[in-house]
C-alpha cells in the first residue's frame, strides 16, 4: 500500500506511455478506438443481424450489438495487453524494482479511456437509431463498468502472471477471448438461454455485466440481479485469487522472466 | 527500531541466491525414441519450466548458489566497492539489494530510499519525447512528480539537452540519449544509491563528467555500492571494498587492501588459468593460452626488477589449427589501482609475423620503466584487423628492487609509477658569470 502512494505517479506516466505507444505513427491514432467498435457491429450487424437473422430483444441489430461489443472490447483488449505487459515489459523487470502489478494493471487503466471514448459513440448510434438512455436504468452504469474493471483486473492479472512462466500463454489467449465472446451474450441475447441453465451461463461473469450494458442504456428488459451478482462474486474470486497468485510468482520474475 | 540500530544504512545478512542452470538433454538414438521424446516434450517442457523457480532440499547437479553466505554492514556515507572476475555474483548482489530478484537465503535491510542504477536508460521508451521519458524515469524510481518537476531544469542542463528535451528520444543520437539516461540517474537524491559499470557508457569527457557527479553523491553523505571493473574508479571513489569470489566473500576491508589482495589473486597460477578463461571477446581464429615473465637467461618468475630485461611470452594455438598470417599482438599494461599505463603492439613497433605456425609463441622483450608495485596485464590479439582473442586482465606482474638508474634507487609508487630514461646536465646562464659547466648523465 505504501508502495502504491509512492508510485502512483509512475503508473500515470505509464499509463501515457501505453497509450502513446499504442497510437503512434498511426494515421488515426485514437480513432481506432472509435473505428474497432464500430467495425465490429457493421461485422456483426451484416453477419448475425441480417444473414443470420438472430433476435435482439426488439431493438435493431445494430446498436444490440454495439452496446454489447464496446464493454467487450475493452476486456478483450485490455485483458489481452495485460497478459503481454509482463513479457514485454521483461527489461525493465530484471533491472529495476518496482510493484509488478503496475506493469498490467497499466493497459487496464489506460483502457477505460478508450472505453470513455467508445461509449460516447455508442450514445451518438443510439441517438442516431432514436434510442436516447433513461434515468432508473442509466443509473446502472458505473456499478457495471465497476464490475468490468475488476473482472478485466482479475483475468488480466491471471494472464500476465501466466505467460511471463509459460510462453504458450501468448497464443492461447486470442483463442481463449475468441471462445469467450461466443460463451457470452454479445451477437445474441441472454433470453435465448433456457431459464433453468441462466445461473450456469452466468458463472461467466461477463454475461452479467453484458447483458446489464444492454439493459442499462437500451432497456431490453429487467435488469437480471442474479447474473449481475454472479459477476461481481466470480469477478471478486477471479481478482483476490489472481493478485495472491501474481504476489508469489512477482517475486521470482526477475529469475524466470 | 533501537537506538543502536539507527546507525547503519545497508545490513546484509548470510545473503545467498540459488539458480539453476540448464543442462543438455539427452539425445535418442533410434526414430522411434525420438518421436516418443518429441511427444512427451510438453510434460518435460513443463516440468523445467517449473522447475525454475521450485527447488528440493536437496542438492541437485544443475543448481548453482551464485552468492553464497555474504555480509557486511554499511554506515550511512560509506563508498563501497565491490569487486571480482565476471560471474563471481557481484550483479546478483546488486539485484538482490535492489530488490529486483528476492534472496534464497539470508536478508538485506536498508535504511530510506533506495535507488539502483542497473543499466542505464533502462525504461526509455523510443517514442516519448525527452522530457516525457524523464518523467517516466524519474517516477520508475521512485520520485514523485512533483519531485521529477523541481529538478527538471537541472536534469535537462546537466544531460546539455536543453533544444532536443521536447523531441522523441528514438530521434536521439546514441551520446545524447545516455546522457539524459545518466543526467536522470544522478538527479534521483536516494539515501541508498546502488550502481553498476555505467560509466562503461559515453564518451571519455561524459564519463568523467558522471565520475564527478558521482564523488559529489558519495561526498554529500549518502550510503553507495558501486560494482566496476574499473579499477581506478573505485579506487578513488570508495573508501572500502569487497572482493567476491565464486559467489563467497573473499575480502573485506580498506579499498586499497582489498584492491592488491584481488590482483594478487589473479597473479596465482596465471599461465595454468588462461587456457581456461570463458570470458573472452573475438572470433578465436587464435587464442592466447599462457603468458609467462622470464628473465634474461629463461627463467620464468612471477617478481621482477625494474630495470631488468624481461621477455613476455606468450603462448597461441590457432583456432583451426593450421598456420596463420597477419597476426598483431597488443598488450596492456594497467597498475593495480587501474590506471592505463600504456598499450604496446607489434602493429606500433612495425614488425611483422608473418606466418606463424598453428601452436608457439610470441616473445615481447622490454626493460621495466616500473617502480615497485603490482602491475595487471591484459591481452589482444587480431588477426588481419578483426579481433580474434580478448583477455582482459590476463596476468599480474609485480615489481620491485631497482636496475632502473645507476644508483640502484628510485622513487616509490605513490610517487608514480613510471621511471623515465632521462639525462640532467648544468649549463651556462646566457648572461650569467661565466663558470664552468658539469654536466653529468643518468639512466642509459
Amino acid at each position: 500500500m505504501h508502495d502504491l502512494l509512492t508510485y502512483r505517479d509512475f503508473l500515470y506516466f505509464l499509463v501515457r506511455r501505453d497509450i502513446r505507444a499504442r497510437y503512434t505513427q498511426t494515421v488515426l491514432g485514437v480513432g481506432w478506438a472509435v473505428l474497432q467498435p464500430l467495425l465490429t457491429m457493421i461485422v456483426f450487424s451484416i453477419f448475425f443481424g441480417r444473414l443470420a437473422d438472430i433476435p435482439s430483444s426488439g431493438v435493431p441489430y445494430p446498436v444490440f450489438s454495439l452496446a454489447a461489443v464496446v464493454p467487450w472490447t475493452y476486456f478483450a483488449n485490455s485483458a489481452g495487453y495485460a497478459a503481454n505487459s509482463l513479457v514485454s515489459n521483461q527489461q525493465i523487470l530484471s533491472k529495476v524494482y518496482f510493484p509488478r502489478f503496475l506493469i498490467p494493471a497499466s493497459p487496464i487503466g489506460g483502457g477505460v479511456l478508450d472505453l470513455a471514448i467508445a461509449l460516447t459513440i455508442l450514445l451518438g448510434v443510439m441517438a442516431g437509431f432514436g434510442f436516447f438512455p433513461t434515468v432508473p436504468n442509466v443509473l446502472l452504469l458505473p456499478v457495471l463498468v465497476l464490475a468490468l474493471v475488476i473482472v478485466t483486473t482479475g483475468v488480466g492479472l491471471w494472464l500476465a502472471a501466466l505467460a511471463i512462466q509459460y510462453r504458450d500463454v501468448r497464443y492461447t489467449t486470442p483463442f481463449l477471448l475468441q471462445l469467450w465472446l461466443f460463451l457470452t451474450p454479445i451477437i445474441y441475447p441472454l433470453s435465448v438461454i433456457p431459464s433453468d441453465l441462466r445461473w450456469l451461463y452466468s458463472l461467466n461473469p461477463m454475461t452479467g455485466v453484458i447483458d446489464g450494458f444492454r439493459v442499462a442504456l437500451l432497456e431490453t428488459g429487467a435488469v437480471q440481479w442474479s447474473s449481475l451478482a454472479l459477476s461481481f462474486i466470480v469477478g471478486t474470486v477471479l481478482l483476490v485469487s489472481g493478485a495472491r497468485y501474481f504476489n508469489r510468482i512477482e517475486r521470482v520474475f526477475a529469475d524466470i522472466a | 527500531m533501537s537506538e543502536l540500530d539507527h546507525r547503519f544504512a545497508v545490513r546484509v545478512t548470510g545473503l545467498g541466491k540459488r539458480y539453476r542452470i540448464g543442462l543438455r538433454f539427452d539425445r535418442e538414438d533410434s526414430l522411434f525414441l525420438t518421436a516418443a521424446r518429441t511427444l512427451a516434450a510438453p510434460v518435460r517442457n513443463f516440468r523445467n519450466l517449473r522447475r525454475l523457480r521450485v527447488f528440493s532440499d536437496d542438492e541437485e547437479p544443475d543448481v548453482i548458489w551464485a552468492l553464497r553466505d555474504v555480509g557486511f554492514e554499511l554506515e550511512r556515507g560509506e563508498v563501497l566497492g565491490v569487486v571480482g572476475r565476471n560471474g563471481a555474483g557481484k550483479s546478483t548482489l546488486l539485484k538482490i539489494l535492489s530488490r529486483v530478484t528476492e534472496p534464497t537465503t539470508g536478508t538485506a535491510q536498508m535504511r530510506g530510499r533506495v535507488a539502483s542504477l542497473l543499466e542505464i536508460g533502462t525504461g526509455f521508451h523510443p517514442d516519448l519525447t525527452g522530457r516525457e521519458n524523464v518523467f517516466l524515469n524519474g517516477t520508475m524510481h521512485g520520485m514523485t512528480r512533483r519531485e521529477v518537476a523541481a529538478r527538471f531544469d537541472e536534469i535537462v542542463e546537466f544531460a546539455e539537452l536543453e533544444q532536443f528535451i521536447d523531441t522523441q528520444v528514438k530521434r536521439y543520437s546514441s551520446g545524447m540519449y545516455v546522457r539524459l539516461a545518466f543526467a536522470v540517474a544522478a538527479h534521483l537524491h536516494p539515501d541508498v544509491l546502488l550502481t553498476d559499470e555505467v560509466l562503461a557508457v559515453g564518451d571519455a569527457q561524459f564519463q568523467q563528467k558522471c565520475l564527478g557527479r558521482m564523488r559529489e553523491v558519495a561526498g554529500s553523505g549518502r550510503t553507495v555500492i558501486f560494482v566496476s571493473h574499473n579499477r581506478s574508479a573505485v579506487s578513488s571513489l570508495c573508501t572500502r571494498a569487497i572482493w567476491l569470489e565464486n559467489g563467497r566473500m573473499a575480502a573485506d576491508g580498506a579499498v586499497d587492501d582489498v584492491l592488491a589482495r584481488y590482483h594478487e589473486s589473479l597473479l596465482v597460477g596465471t599461465d595454468a588459468e588462461l587456457v581456461h578463461r570463458a570470458d573472452r571477446q573475438g572470433d578465436g581464429r587464435i587464442r592466447i593460452v599462457g603468458i609467462s615473465f622470464r628473465d634474461s637467461s629463461g627463467e620464468r618468475m612471477q617478481t621482477a626488477t625494474a630495470g631488468s630485461e624481461v621477455d613476455i611470452v606468450l603462448a597461441y594455438e590457432s583456432g583451426n589449427e593450421r598456420p596463420v598470417r597477419g597476426v598483431s599482438v597488443t598488450l596492456i599494461l594497467d597498475s593495480a589501482t587501474g590506471h592505463r599505463l600504456a598499450t604496446i603492439s607489434n602493429d606500433f613497433s612495425g614488425e611483422d609475423f608473418g606466418e606463424l605456425p598453428p601452436v608457439g609463441e610470441l616473445i615481447c622483450s622490454l626493460r621495466l620503466p616500473l617502480t615497485g608495485g603490482t602491475y595487471v596485464w591484459s591481452i589482444k590479439a587480431r588477426v588481419g584487423g578483426g579481433l580474434a582473442d580478448r583477455v582482459m586482465d590476463a596476468a599480474v606482474l609485480s615489481v620491485d628492487g631497482s636496475e632502473f638508474y645507476p644508483t640502484r634507487r628510485a622513487p616509490d609508487i605513490q610517487a608514480g609509477e613510471l621511471l623515465l630514461d632521462y639525462r640532467w646536465a648544468a649549463a651556462e646562464a646566457t648572461f650569467a658569470r661565466g663558470r664552468e659547466s658539469n654536466a653529468g648523465t643518468i639512466g642509459r
